[in-house]
């Protein structure tokens, strides 16, 4: 057998492969979809009975640390710090811990908030570079500044920890805002179930809405291109993939940008790591990894009605930049809990949500990518079918739409007032316009992610974004 | 041929899914927007005629004006509750006096309205999560004549429902239904502690009746959590059995009798305090450390003082803020802040810097 004819046979066989994943990964995502559309309802229903707002001032609700890391944050930071001081929630602190910033972050925050330096009696339960200092204002006796030199977000987060006096922390974004009653949601999960030791809520793209202090005030379709394909992909990736895992408590990520922890859980796995840039997923299967191993009841919780607001990268410079650091991210983490792969010791996480996220989050860029280049090739070369092509790509981008179409449904389930008819019809446009270049570039920067681990597996990006409309 | 036959049906099923998602996206859409736009007109409408009510020139008018807002509240519960959150920002709005003119029309608007019976309906027809809701709202308004269908539902399969029925009768202050519920529940461990401090904070009868029934009927868990619940109600009738209690060698006990002793800082209950002060759980410790700050005595201070010793970061937390709020001499302040133990100035620092003005 010539080499020729080997490559033929392995082009043809490959072609074959990618196409199966494909239509299998889809076969997947709408068994995901089909799950989350009953989860979505029970849970929306479930608001109604839950009537959270009779928590505003209950004194039973457990109080909360909110951790703020802040690595040059100039635009953001006072008017998210101020923005907070405004949520409905009975008893919190907000921590912002400066990283180290290079820019005006530092002097903005303790001009604004009238800070003074404390010696504070922190306590050191997580290893963090050296605090230089925390500030505490009498006008605002629930703001903790702590100043520490740049160690990362993770170790900015460690910080926070220290600093922090409440069992219940939460990691948030300087450049995100979280609606006003999304705490309130949030920890009613740890009261009426006390095996949760984590919540996440939705995080949903900001451009081209009107936030004002946590309270959504209106949209209109953002102005790129890019910032309205992230719409559609938050709302599939949050709505469809991320209610699915939580209903098998198999969630390997809550979002970085918002997620509520129980700080005895986050210190009993020894805090974030600081040497990865993944640290949302990797503290998540941590907890995972933790719990099971020490065979102790838990509960991770991903609730789509607690909503946070996030300005998405506005160019593709900067999307590139995500994109590869979340691939980064998944396979550092992935690579560090390896022994949970296919581990019956790690129940349905070990089973089905790893090797899941190996086989089709991780290696499913490389394959699709693959296939971009190889099948098109195969057919200029004779080996395919013109009309199993044809077939072929028509079912992967209809399986696609279908996805991504659902999601929009579900999300006028969940969020009823966010869009008028004429703004829903033309992002549910850019569901089917996704296929056609949005997917595969995404892919493509997902691989580079792969290809460039080791160099970027330390280097945080840093995203170009603009201040929230007010 | 086959295969291609399959490719061609998948593709046509596919498209007629697809289809069928826009048109319901769409719908949905649709009536989305309609909602929006009927609530934000009939808010506008209400806000008017609530102003027109408050400013009626007689009673007439003020009868007349009141029959349109029924009519337009109708027997909606959206419409009510809208009307209610006009009322409440007419209410923040306003001088005063026109409060109680606003608190006149409100009842006037229950009157003809009858809220009872909108949620009464809710209650009879609704699914689980209005049936909930349905019963909060209900107990808040008195309706007594619902209480056996919410005795009812706190044995319904549903979580939430039997746990709102359970809070309505809690409002409603039955303390043998609120008991017998609890003893449901007691051994479903996924129910953290708090929600039993939930019951306290609602129950609107007698809460040492609720404690007795409790103490005497539920196990051992239950128990403690109870006491702990009672302890910010400081039921005197309860203090002698939380003094014994900590006698008991049991550790959970201890900490749950201990804890409803502090609020009260009787000076009787200092020779107690001072032994829990030495305890070797830290949560006793600072308990005790709270209960010694209400007493504020000479000794009670140097055993406060003494808990800025502590190994424990949280008792010398408490011992710093329980010193603060007792007759400590800037004397003794001084001697704290240059003595040699660096981790009890720390604590000291820390709340002097966020309680004393600078």
């Amino acid at each position: 057998m010539s080499f020729f004819t080997v490559v033929r046979h392995f082009i043809v066989i490959f072609n074959y492969f990618c196409m199966t994943f494909t239509i299998v990964l889809s076969i997947i995502y709408i068994i995901q979809l089909f799950v989350s559309f009953a989860r979505v309802r029970k849970d929306h229903n479930k608001q109604y009975s839950n009537d959270f707002k009779r928590y505003t001032e209950s004194e039973n609700l457990l109080p909360i640390s909110l951790i703020i890391p802040a690595y040059n944050e100039q635009e953001n930071i006072v008017q998210n710090v101020k923005s907070l001081m405004k949520i409905n929630y009975p008893h919190f602190e907000i921590i912002v811990v400066n990283d180290g910033s290079t820019d005006k972050t530092r002097q903005l925050i303790i001009d604004a908030f009238n800070m003074h330096p404390i010696e504070s009696s922190a306590r050191m339960i997580i290893q963090t570079k050296k605090v230089n200092g925390v500030y505490y204002s009498r006008n605002y006796p629930n703001l903790l500044f702590v100043d520490k030199e740049n160690g990362g977000k993770s170790d900015a987060l460690n910080a926070g920890i220290n600093a922090s006096s409440y069992p219940l922390f939460t990691c948030l974004d300087a450049d995100s805002r979280i609606e006003k009653d999304a705490l309130l949601k949030l920890s009613l999960d740890f009261i009426k179930d006390s095996r949760t030791v984590c919540a996440g809520g939705i995080v949903r793209i900001a451009n081209g809405s009107k936030i004002v202090d946590g309270e959504f005030k209106g949209f209109s379709v953002p102005e790129h291109l890019v910032e309205r394909f992230q719409i559609v992909e938050y709302y599939r990736s949050f709505l469809s993939g991320r209610v699915f895992w939580s209903a098998a408590n198999s969630i390997l990520i809550v979002s970085g940008a918002f997620g509520l922890f129980r700080k005895q859980t986050v210190i009993d796995v020894g805090g974030y790591k600081t040497d990865t840039i993944g640290e949302d997923m990797e503290i998540i299967v941590n907890i995972h990894h933790y719990m099971k191993k020490h065979k102790q009841k838990y509960r991770i919780i991903f609730n789509e009605e607690a909503v946070c607001w996030t300005q998405g990268p506005m160019s593709l410079h900067d999307l590139r930049s995500q994109r590869r650091r979340w691939q980064v991210g998944l396979m550092d983490t992935l690579i560090r809990h390896r022994t949970m792969f296919l581990n019956p010791r790690y129940g349905f996480v070990g089973l089905f949500s790893i090797p899941y996220n190996w086989i089709f989050e991780l290696f499913g860029a490389l394959i699709e990518t693959i296939g971009y280049f190889l099948i098109p090739f195969s057919l200029l070369m004779g080996e395919l079918n013109i009309f199993f092509f044809v077939t072929y790509f028509l079912l992967a981008v209809l399986l696609g739409v279908i996805l991504s179409e659902g999601s929009l449904v579900l999300e006028q389930l969940t969020h009823k007032t966010t869009m008028s008819v004429k703004q829903s019809i033309m992002i549910s446009l850019y569901s089917l316009l996704e296929n056609f270049g949005y997917r595969q570039l995404i892919s493509l920067f997902r691989v580079e992610g792969i290809i460039k681990y080791r160099k970027l597996r330390r280097s945080w990006g840093k995203i170009k974004r603009k201040e929230f409309e007010q | 041929m086959k295969y291609e036959l399959w490719g061609v049906a998948g593709i046509i099923f596919c498209i007629i899914v697809t289809v069928i998602e826009y048109i319901i996206h769409f719908r949905l859409a649709q009536r989305h927007e309609n909602e929006k736009n009927t609530t934000e007109y009939l808010e506008k409408q209400l806000t008017v005629l609530i102003e027109s009510t408050i400013y009626a020139p007689t009673d007439n008018a003020l009868d007349q004006q009141i029959c349109t807002l029924a009519e337009k509240i109708g027997g909606c519960a959206e419409s009510y509750e809208l009307a209610l959150e006009c009322f409440k920002r007419a209410k923040e709005n306003h001088k005063d006096d026109d409060i109680e003119q606003i608190d006149r029309i409100i009842a006037l608007v229950d009157e003809k309205v009858k809220p009872v019976e909108i949620y009464a309906e809710m209650l009879a027809n609704g699914d689980v999560y209005h049936k909930g809701y349905a019963c909060r709202r209900l107990a808040d308004m008195g309706a007594v004549q619902y209480k056996e269908t919410f005795v009812k539902l706190t044995e319904a399969a549903d979580r939430d429902l039997s746990y709102n029925a359970a809070m309505a009768l809690c409002t409603l202050g039955d303390a043998q239904s609120v008991c017998n519920y609890i003893k449901q529940i007691q051994g479903d461990k996924t129910y953290s502690a708090r929600m039993i401090n939930e019951f306290y904070d609602e129950f609107k009868g007698d809460r040492a009746e609720l404690s007795k029934l409790l103490l005497s009927d539920c196990n051992h868990y239950m128990k403690c959590t109870v006491i702990k619940a009672m302890a910010p109600f400081k039921l005197k009738e309860f203090k002698q059995m939380y003094q014994l209690g900590f006698t008991e060698n049991d550790k959970q006990l201890q900490i749950a009798c201990i804890k409803a002793l502090a609020p009260f800082g009787d000076p009787e209950d200092e020779q107690t305090f001072c032994i829990a002060a030495q305890n070797n759980d830290w949560v006793i410790r600072s308990a005790a450390l709270q209960g010694l700050a209400h007493i504020n005595s000479p000794s009670a201070l140097r055993v406060v003082k003494s808990g800025l010793y502590d190994k424990e970061w949280w008792v010398r937390q408490t011992a710093a803020k329980a010193l603060v709020s007792m007759n400590v001499s800037p004397k003794d302040i001084e001697e704290i802040l240059s003595g040699y133990d660096r981790f009890a100035a720390d604590a000291l620092k820390s709340v002097l810097y966020k309680e004393i003005e600078l």
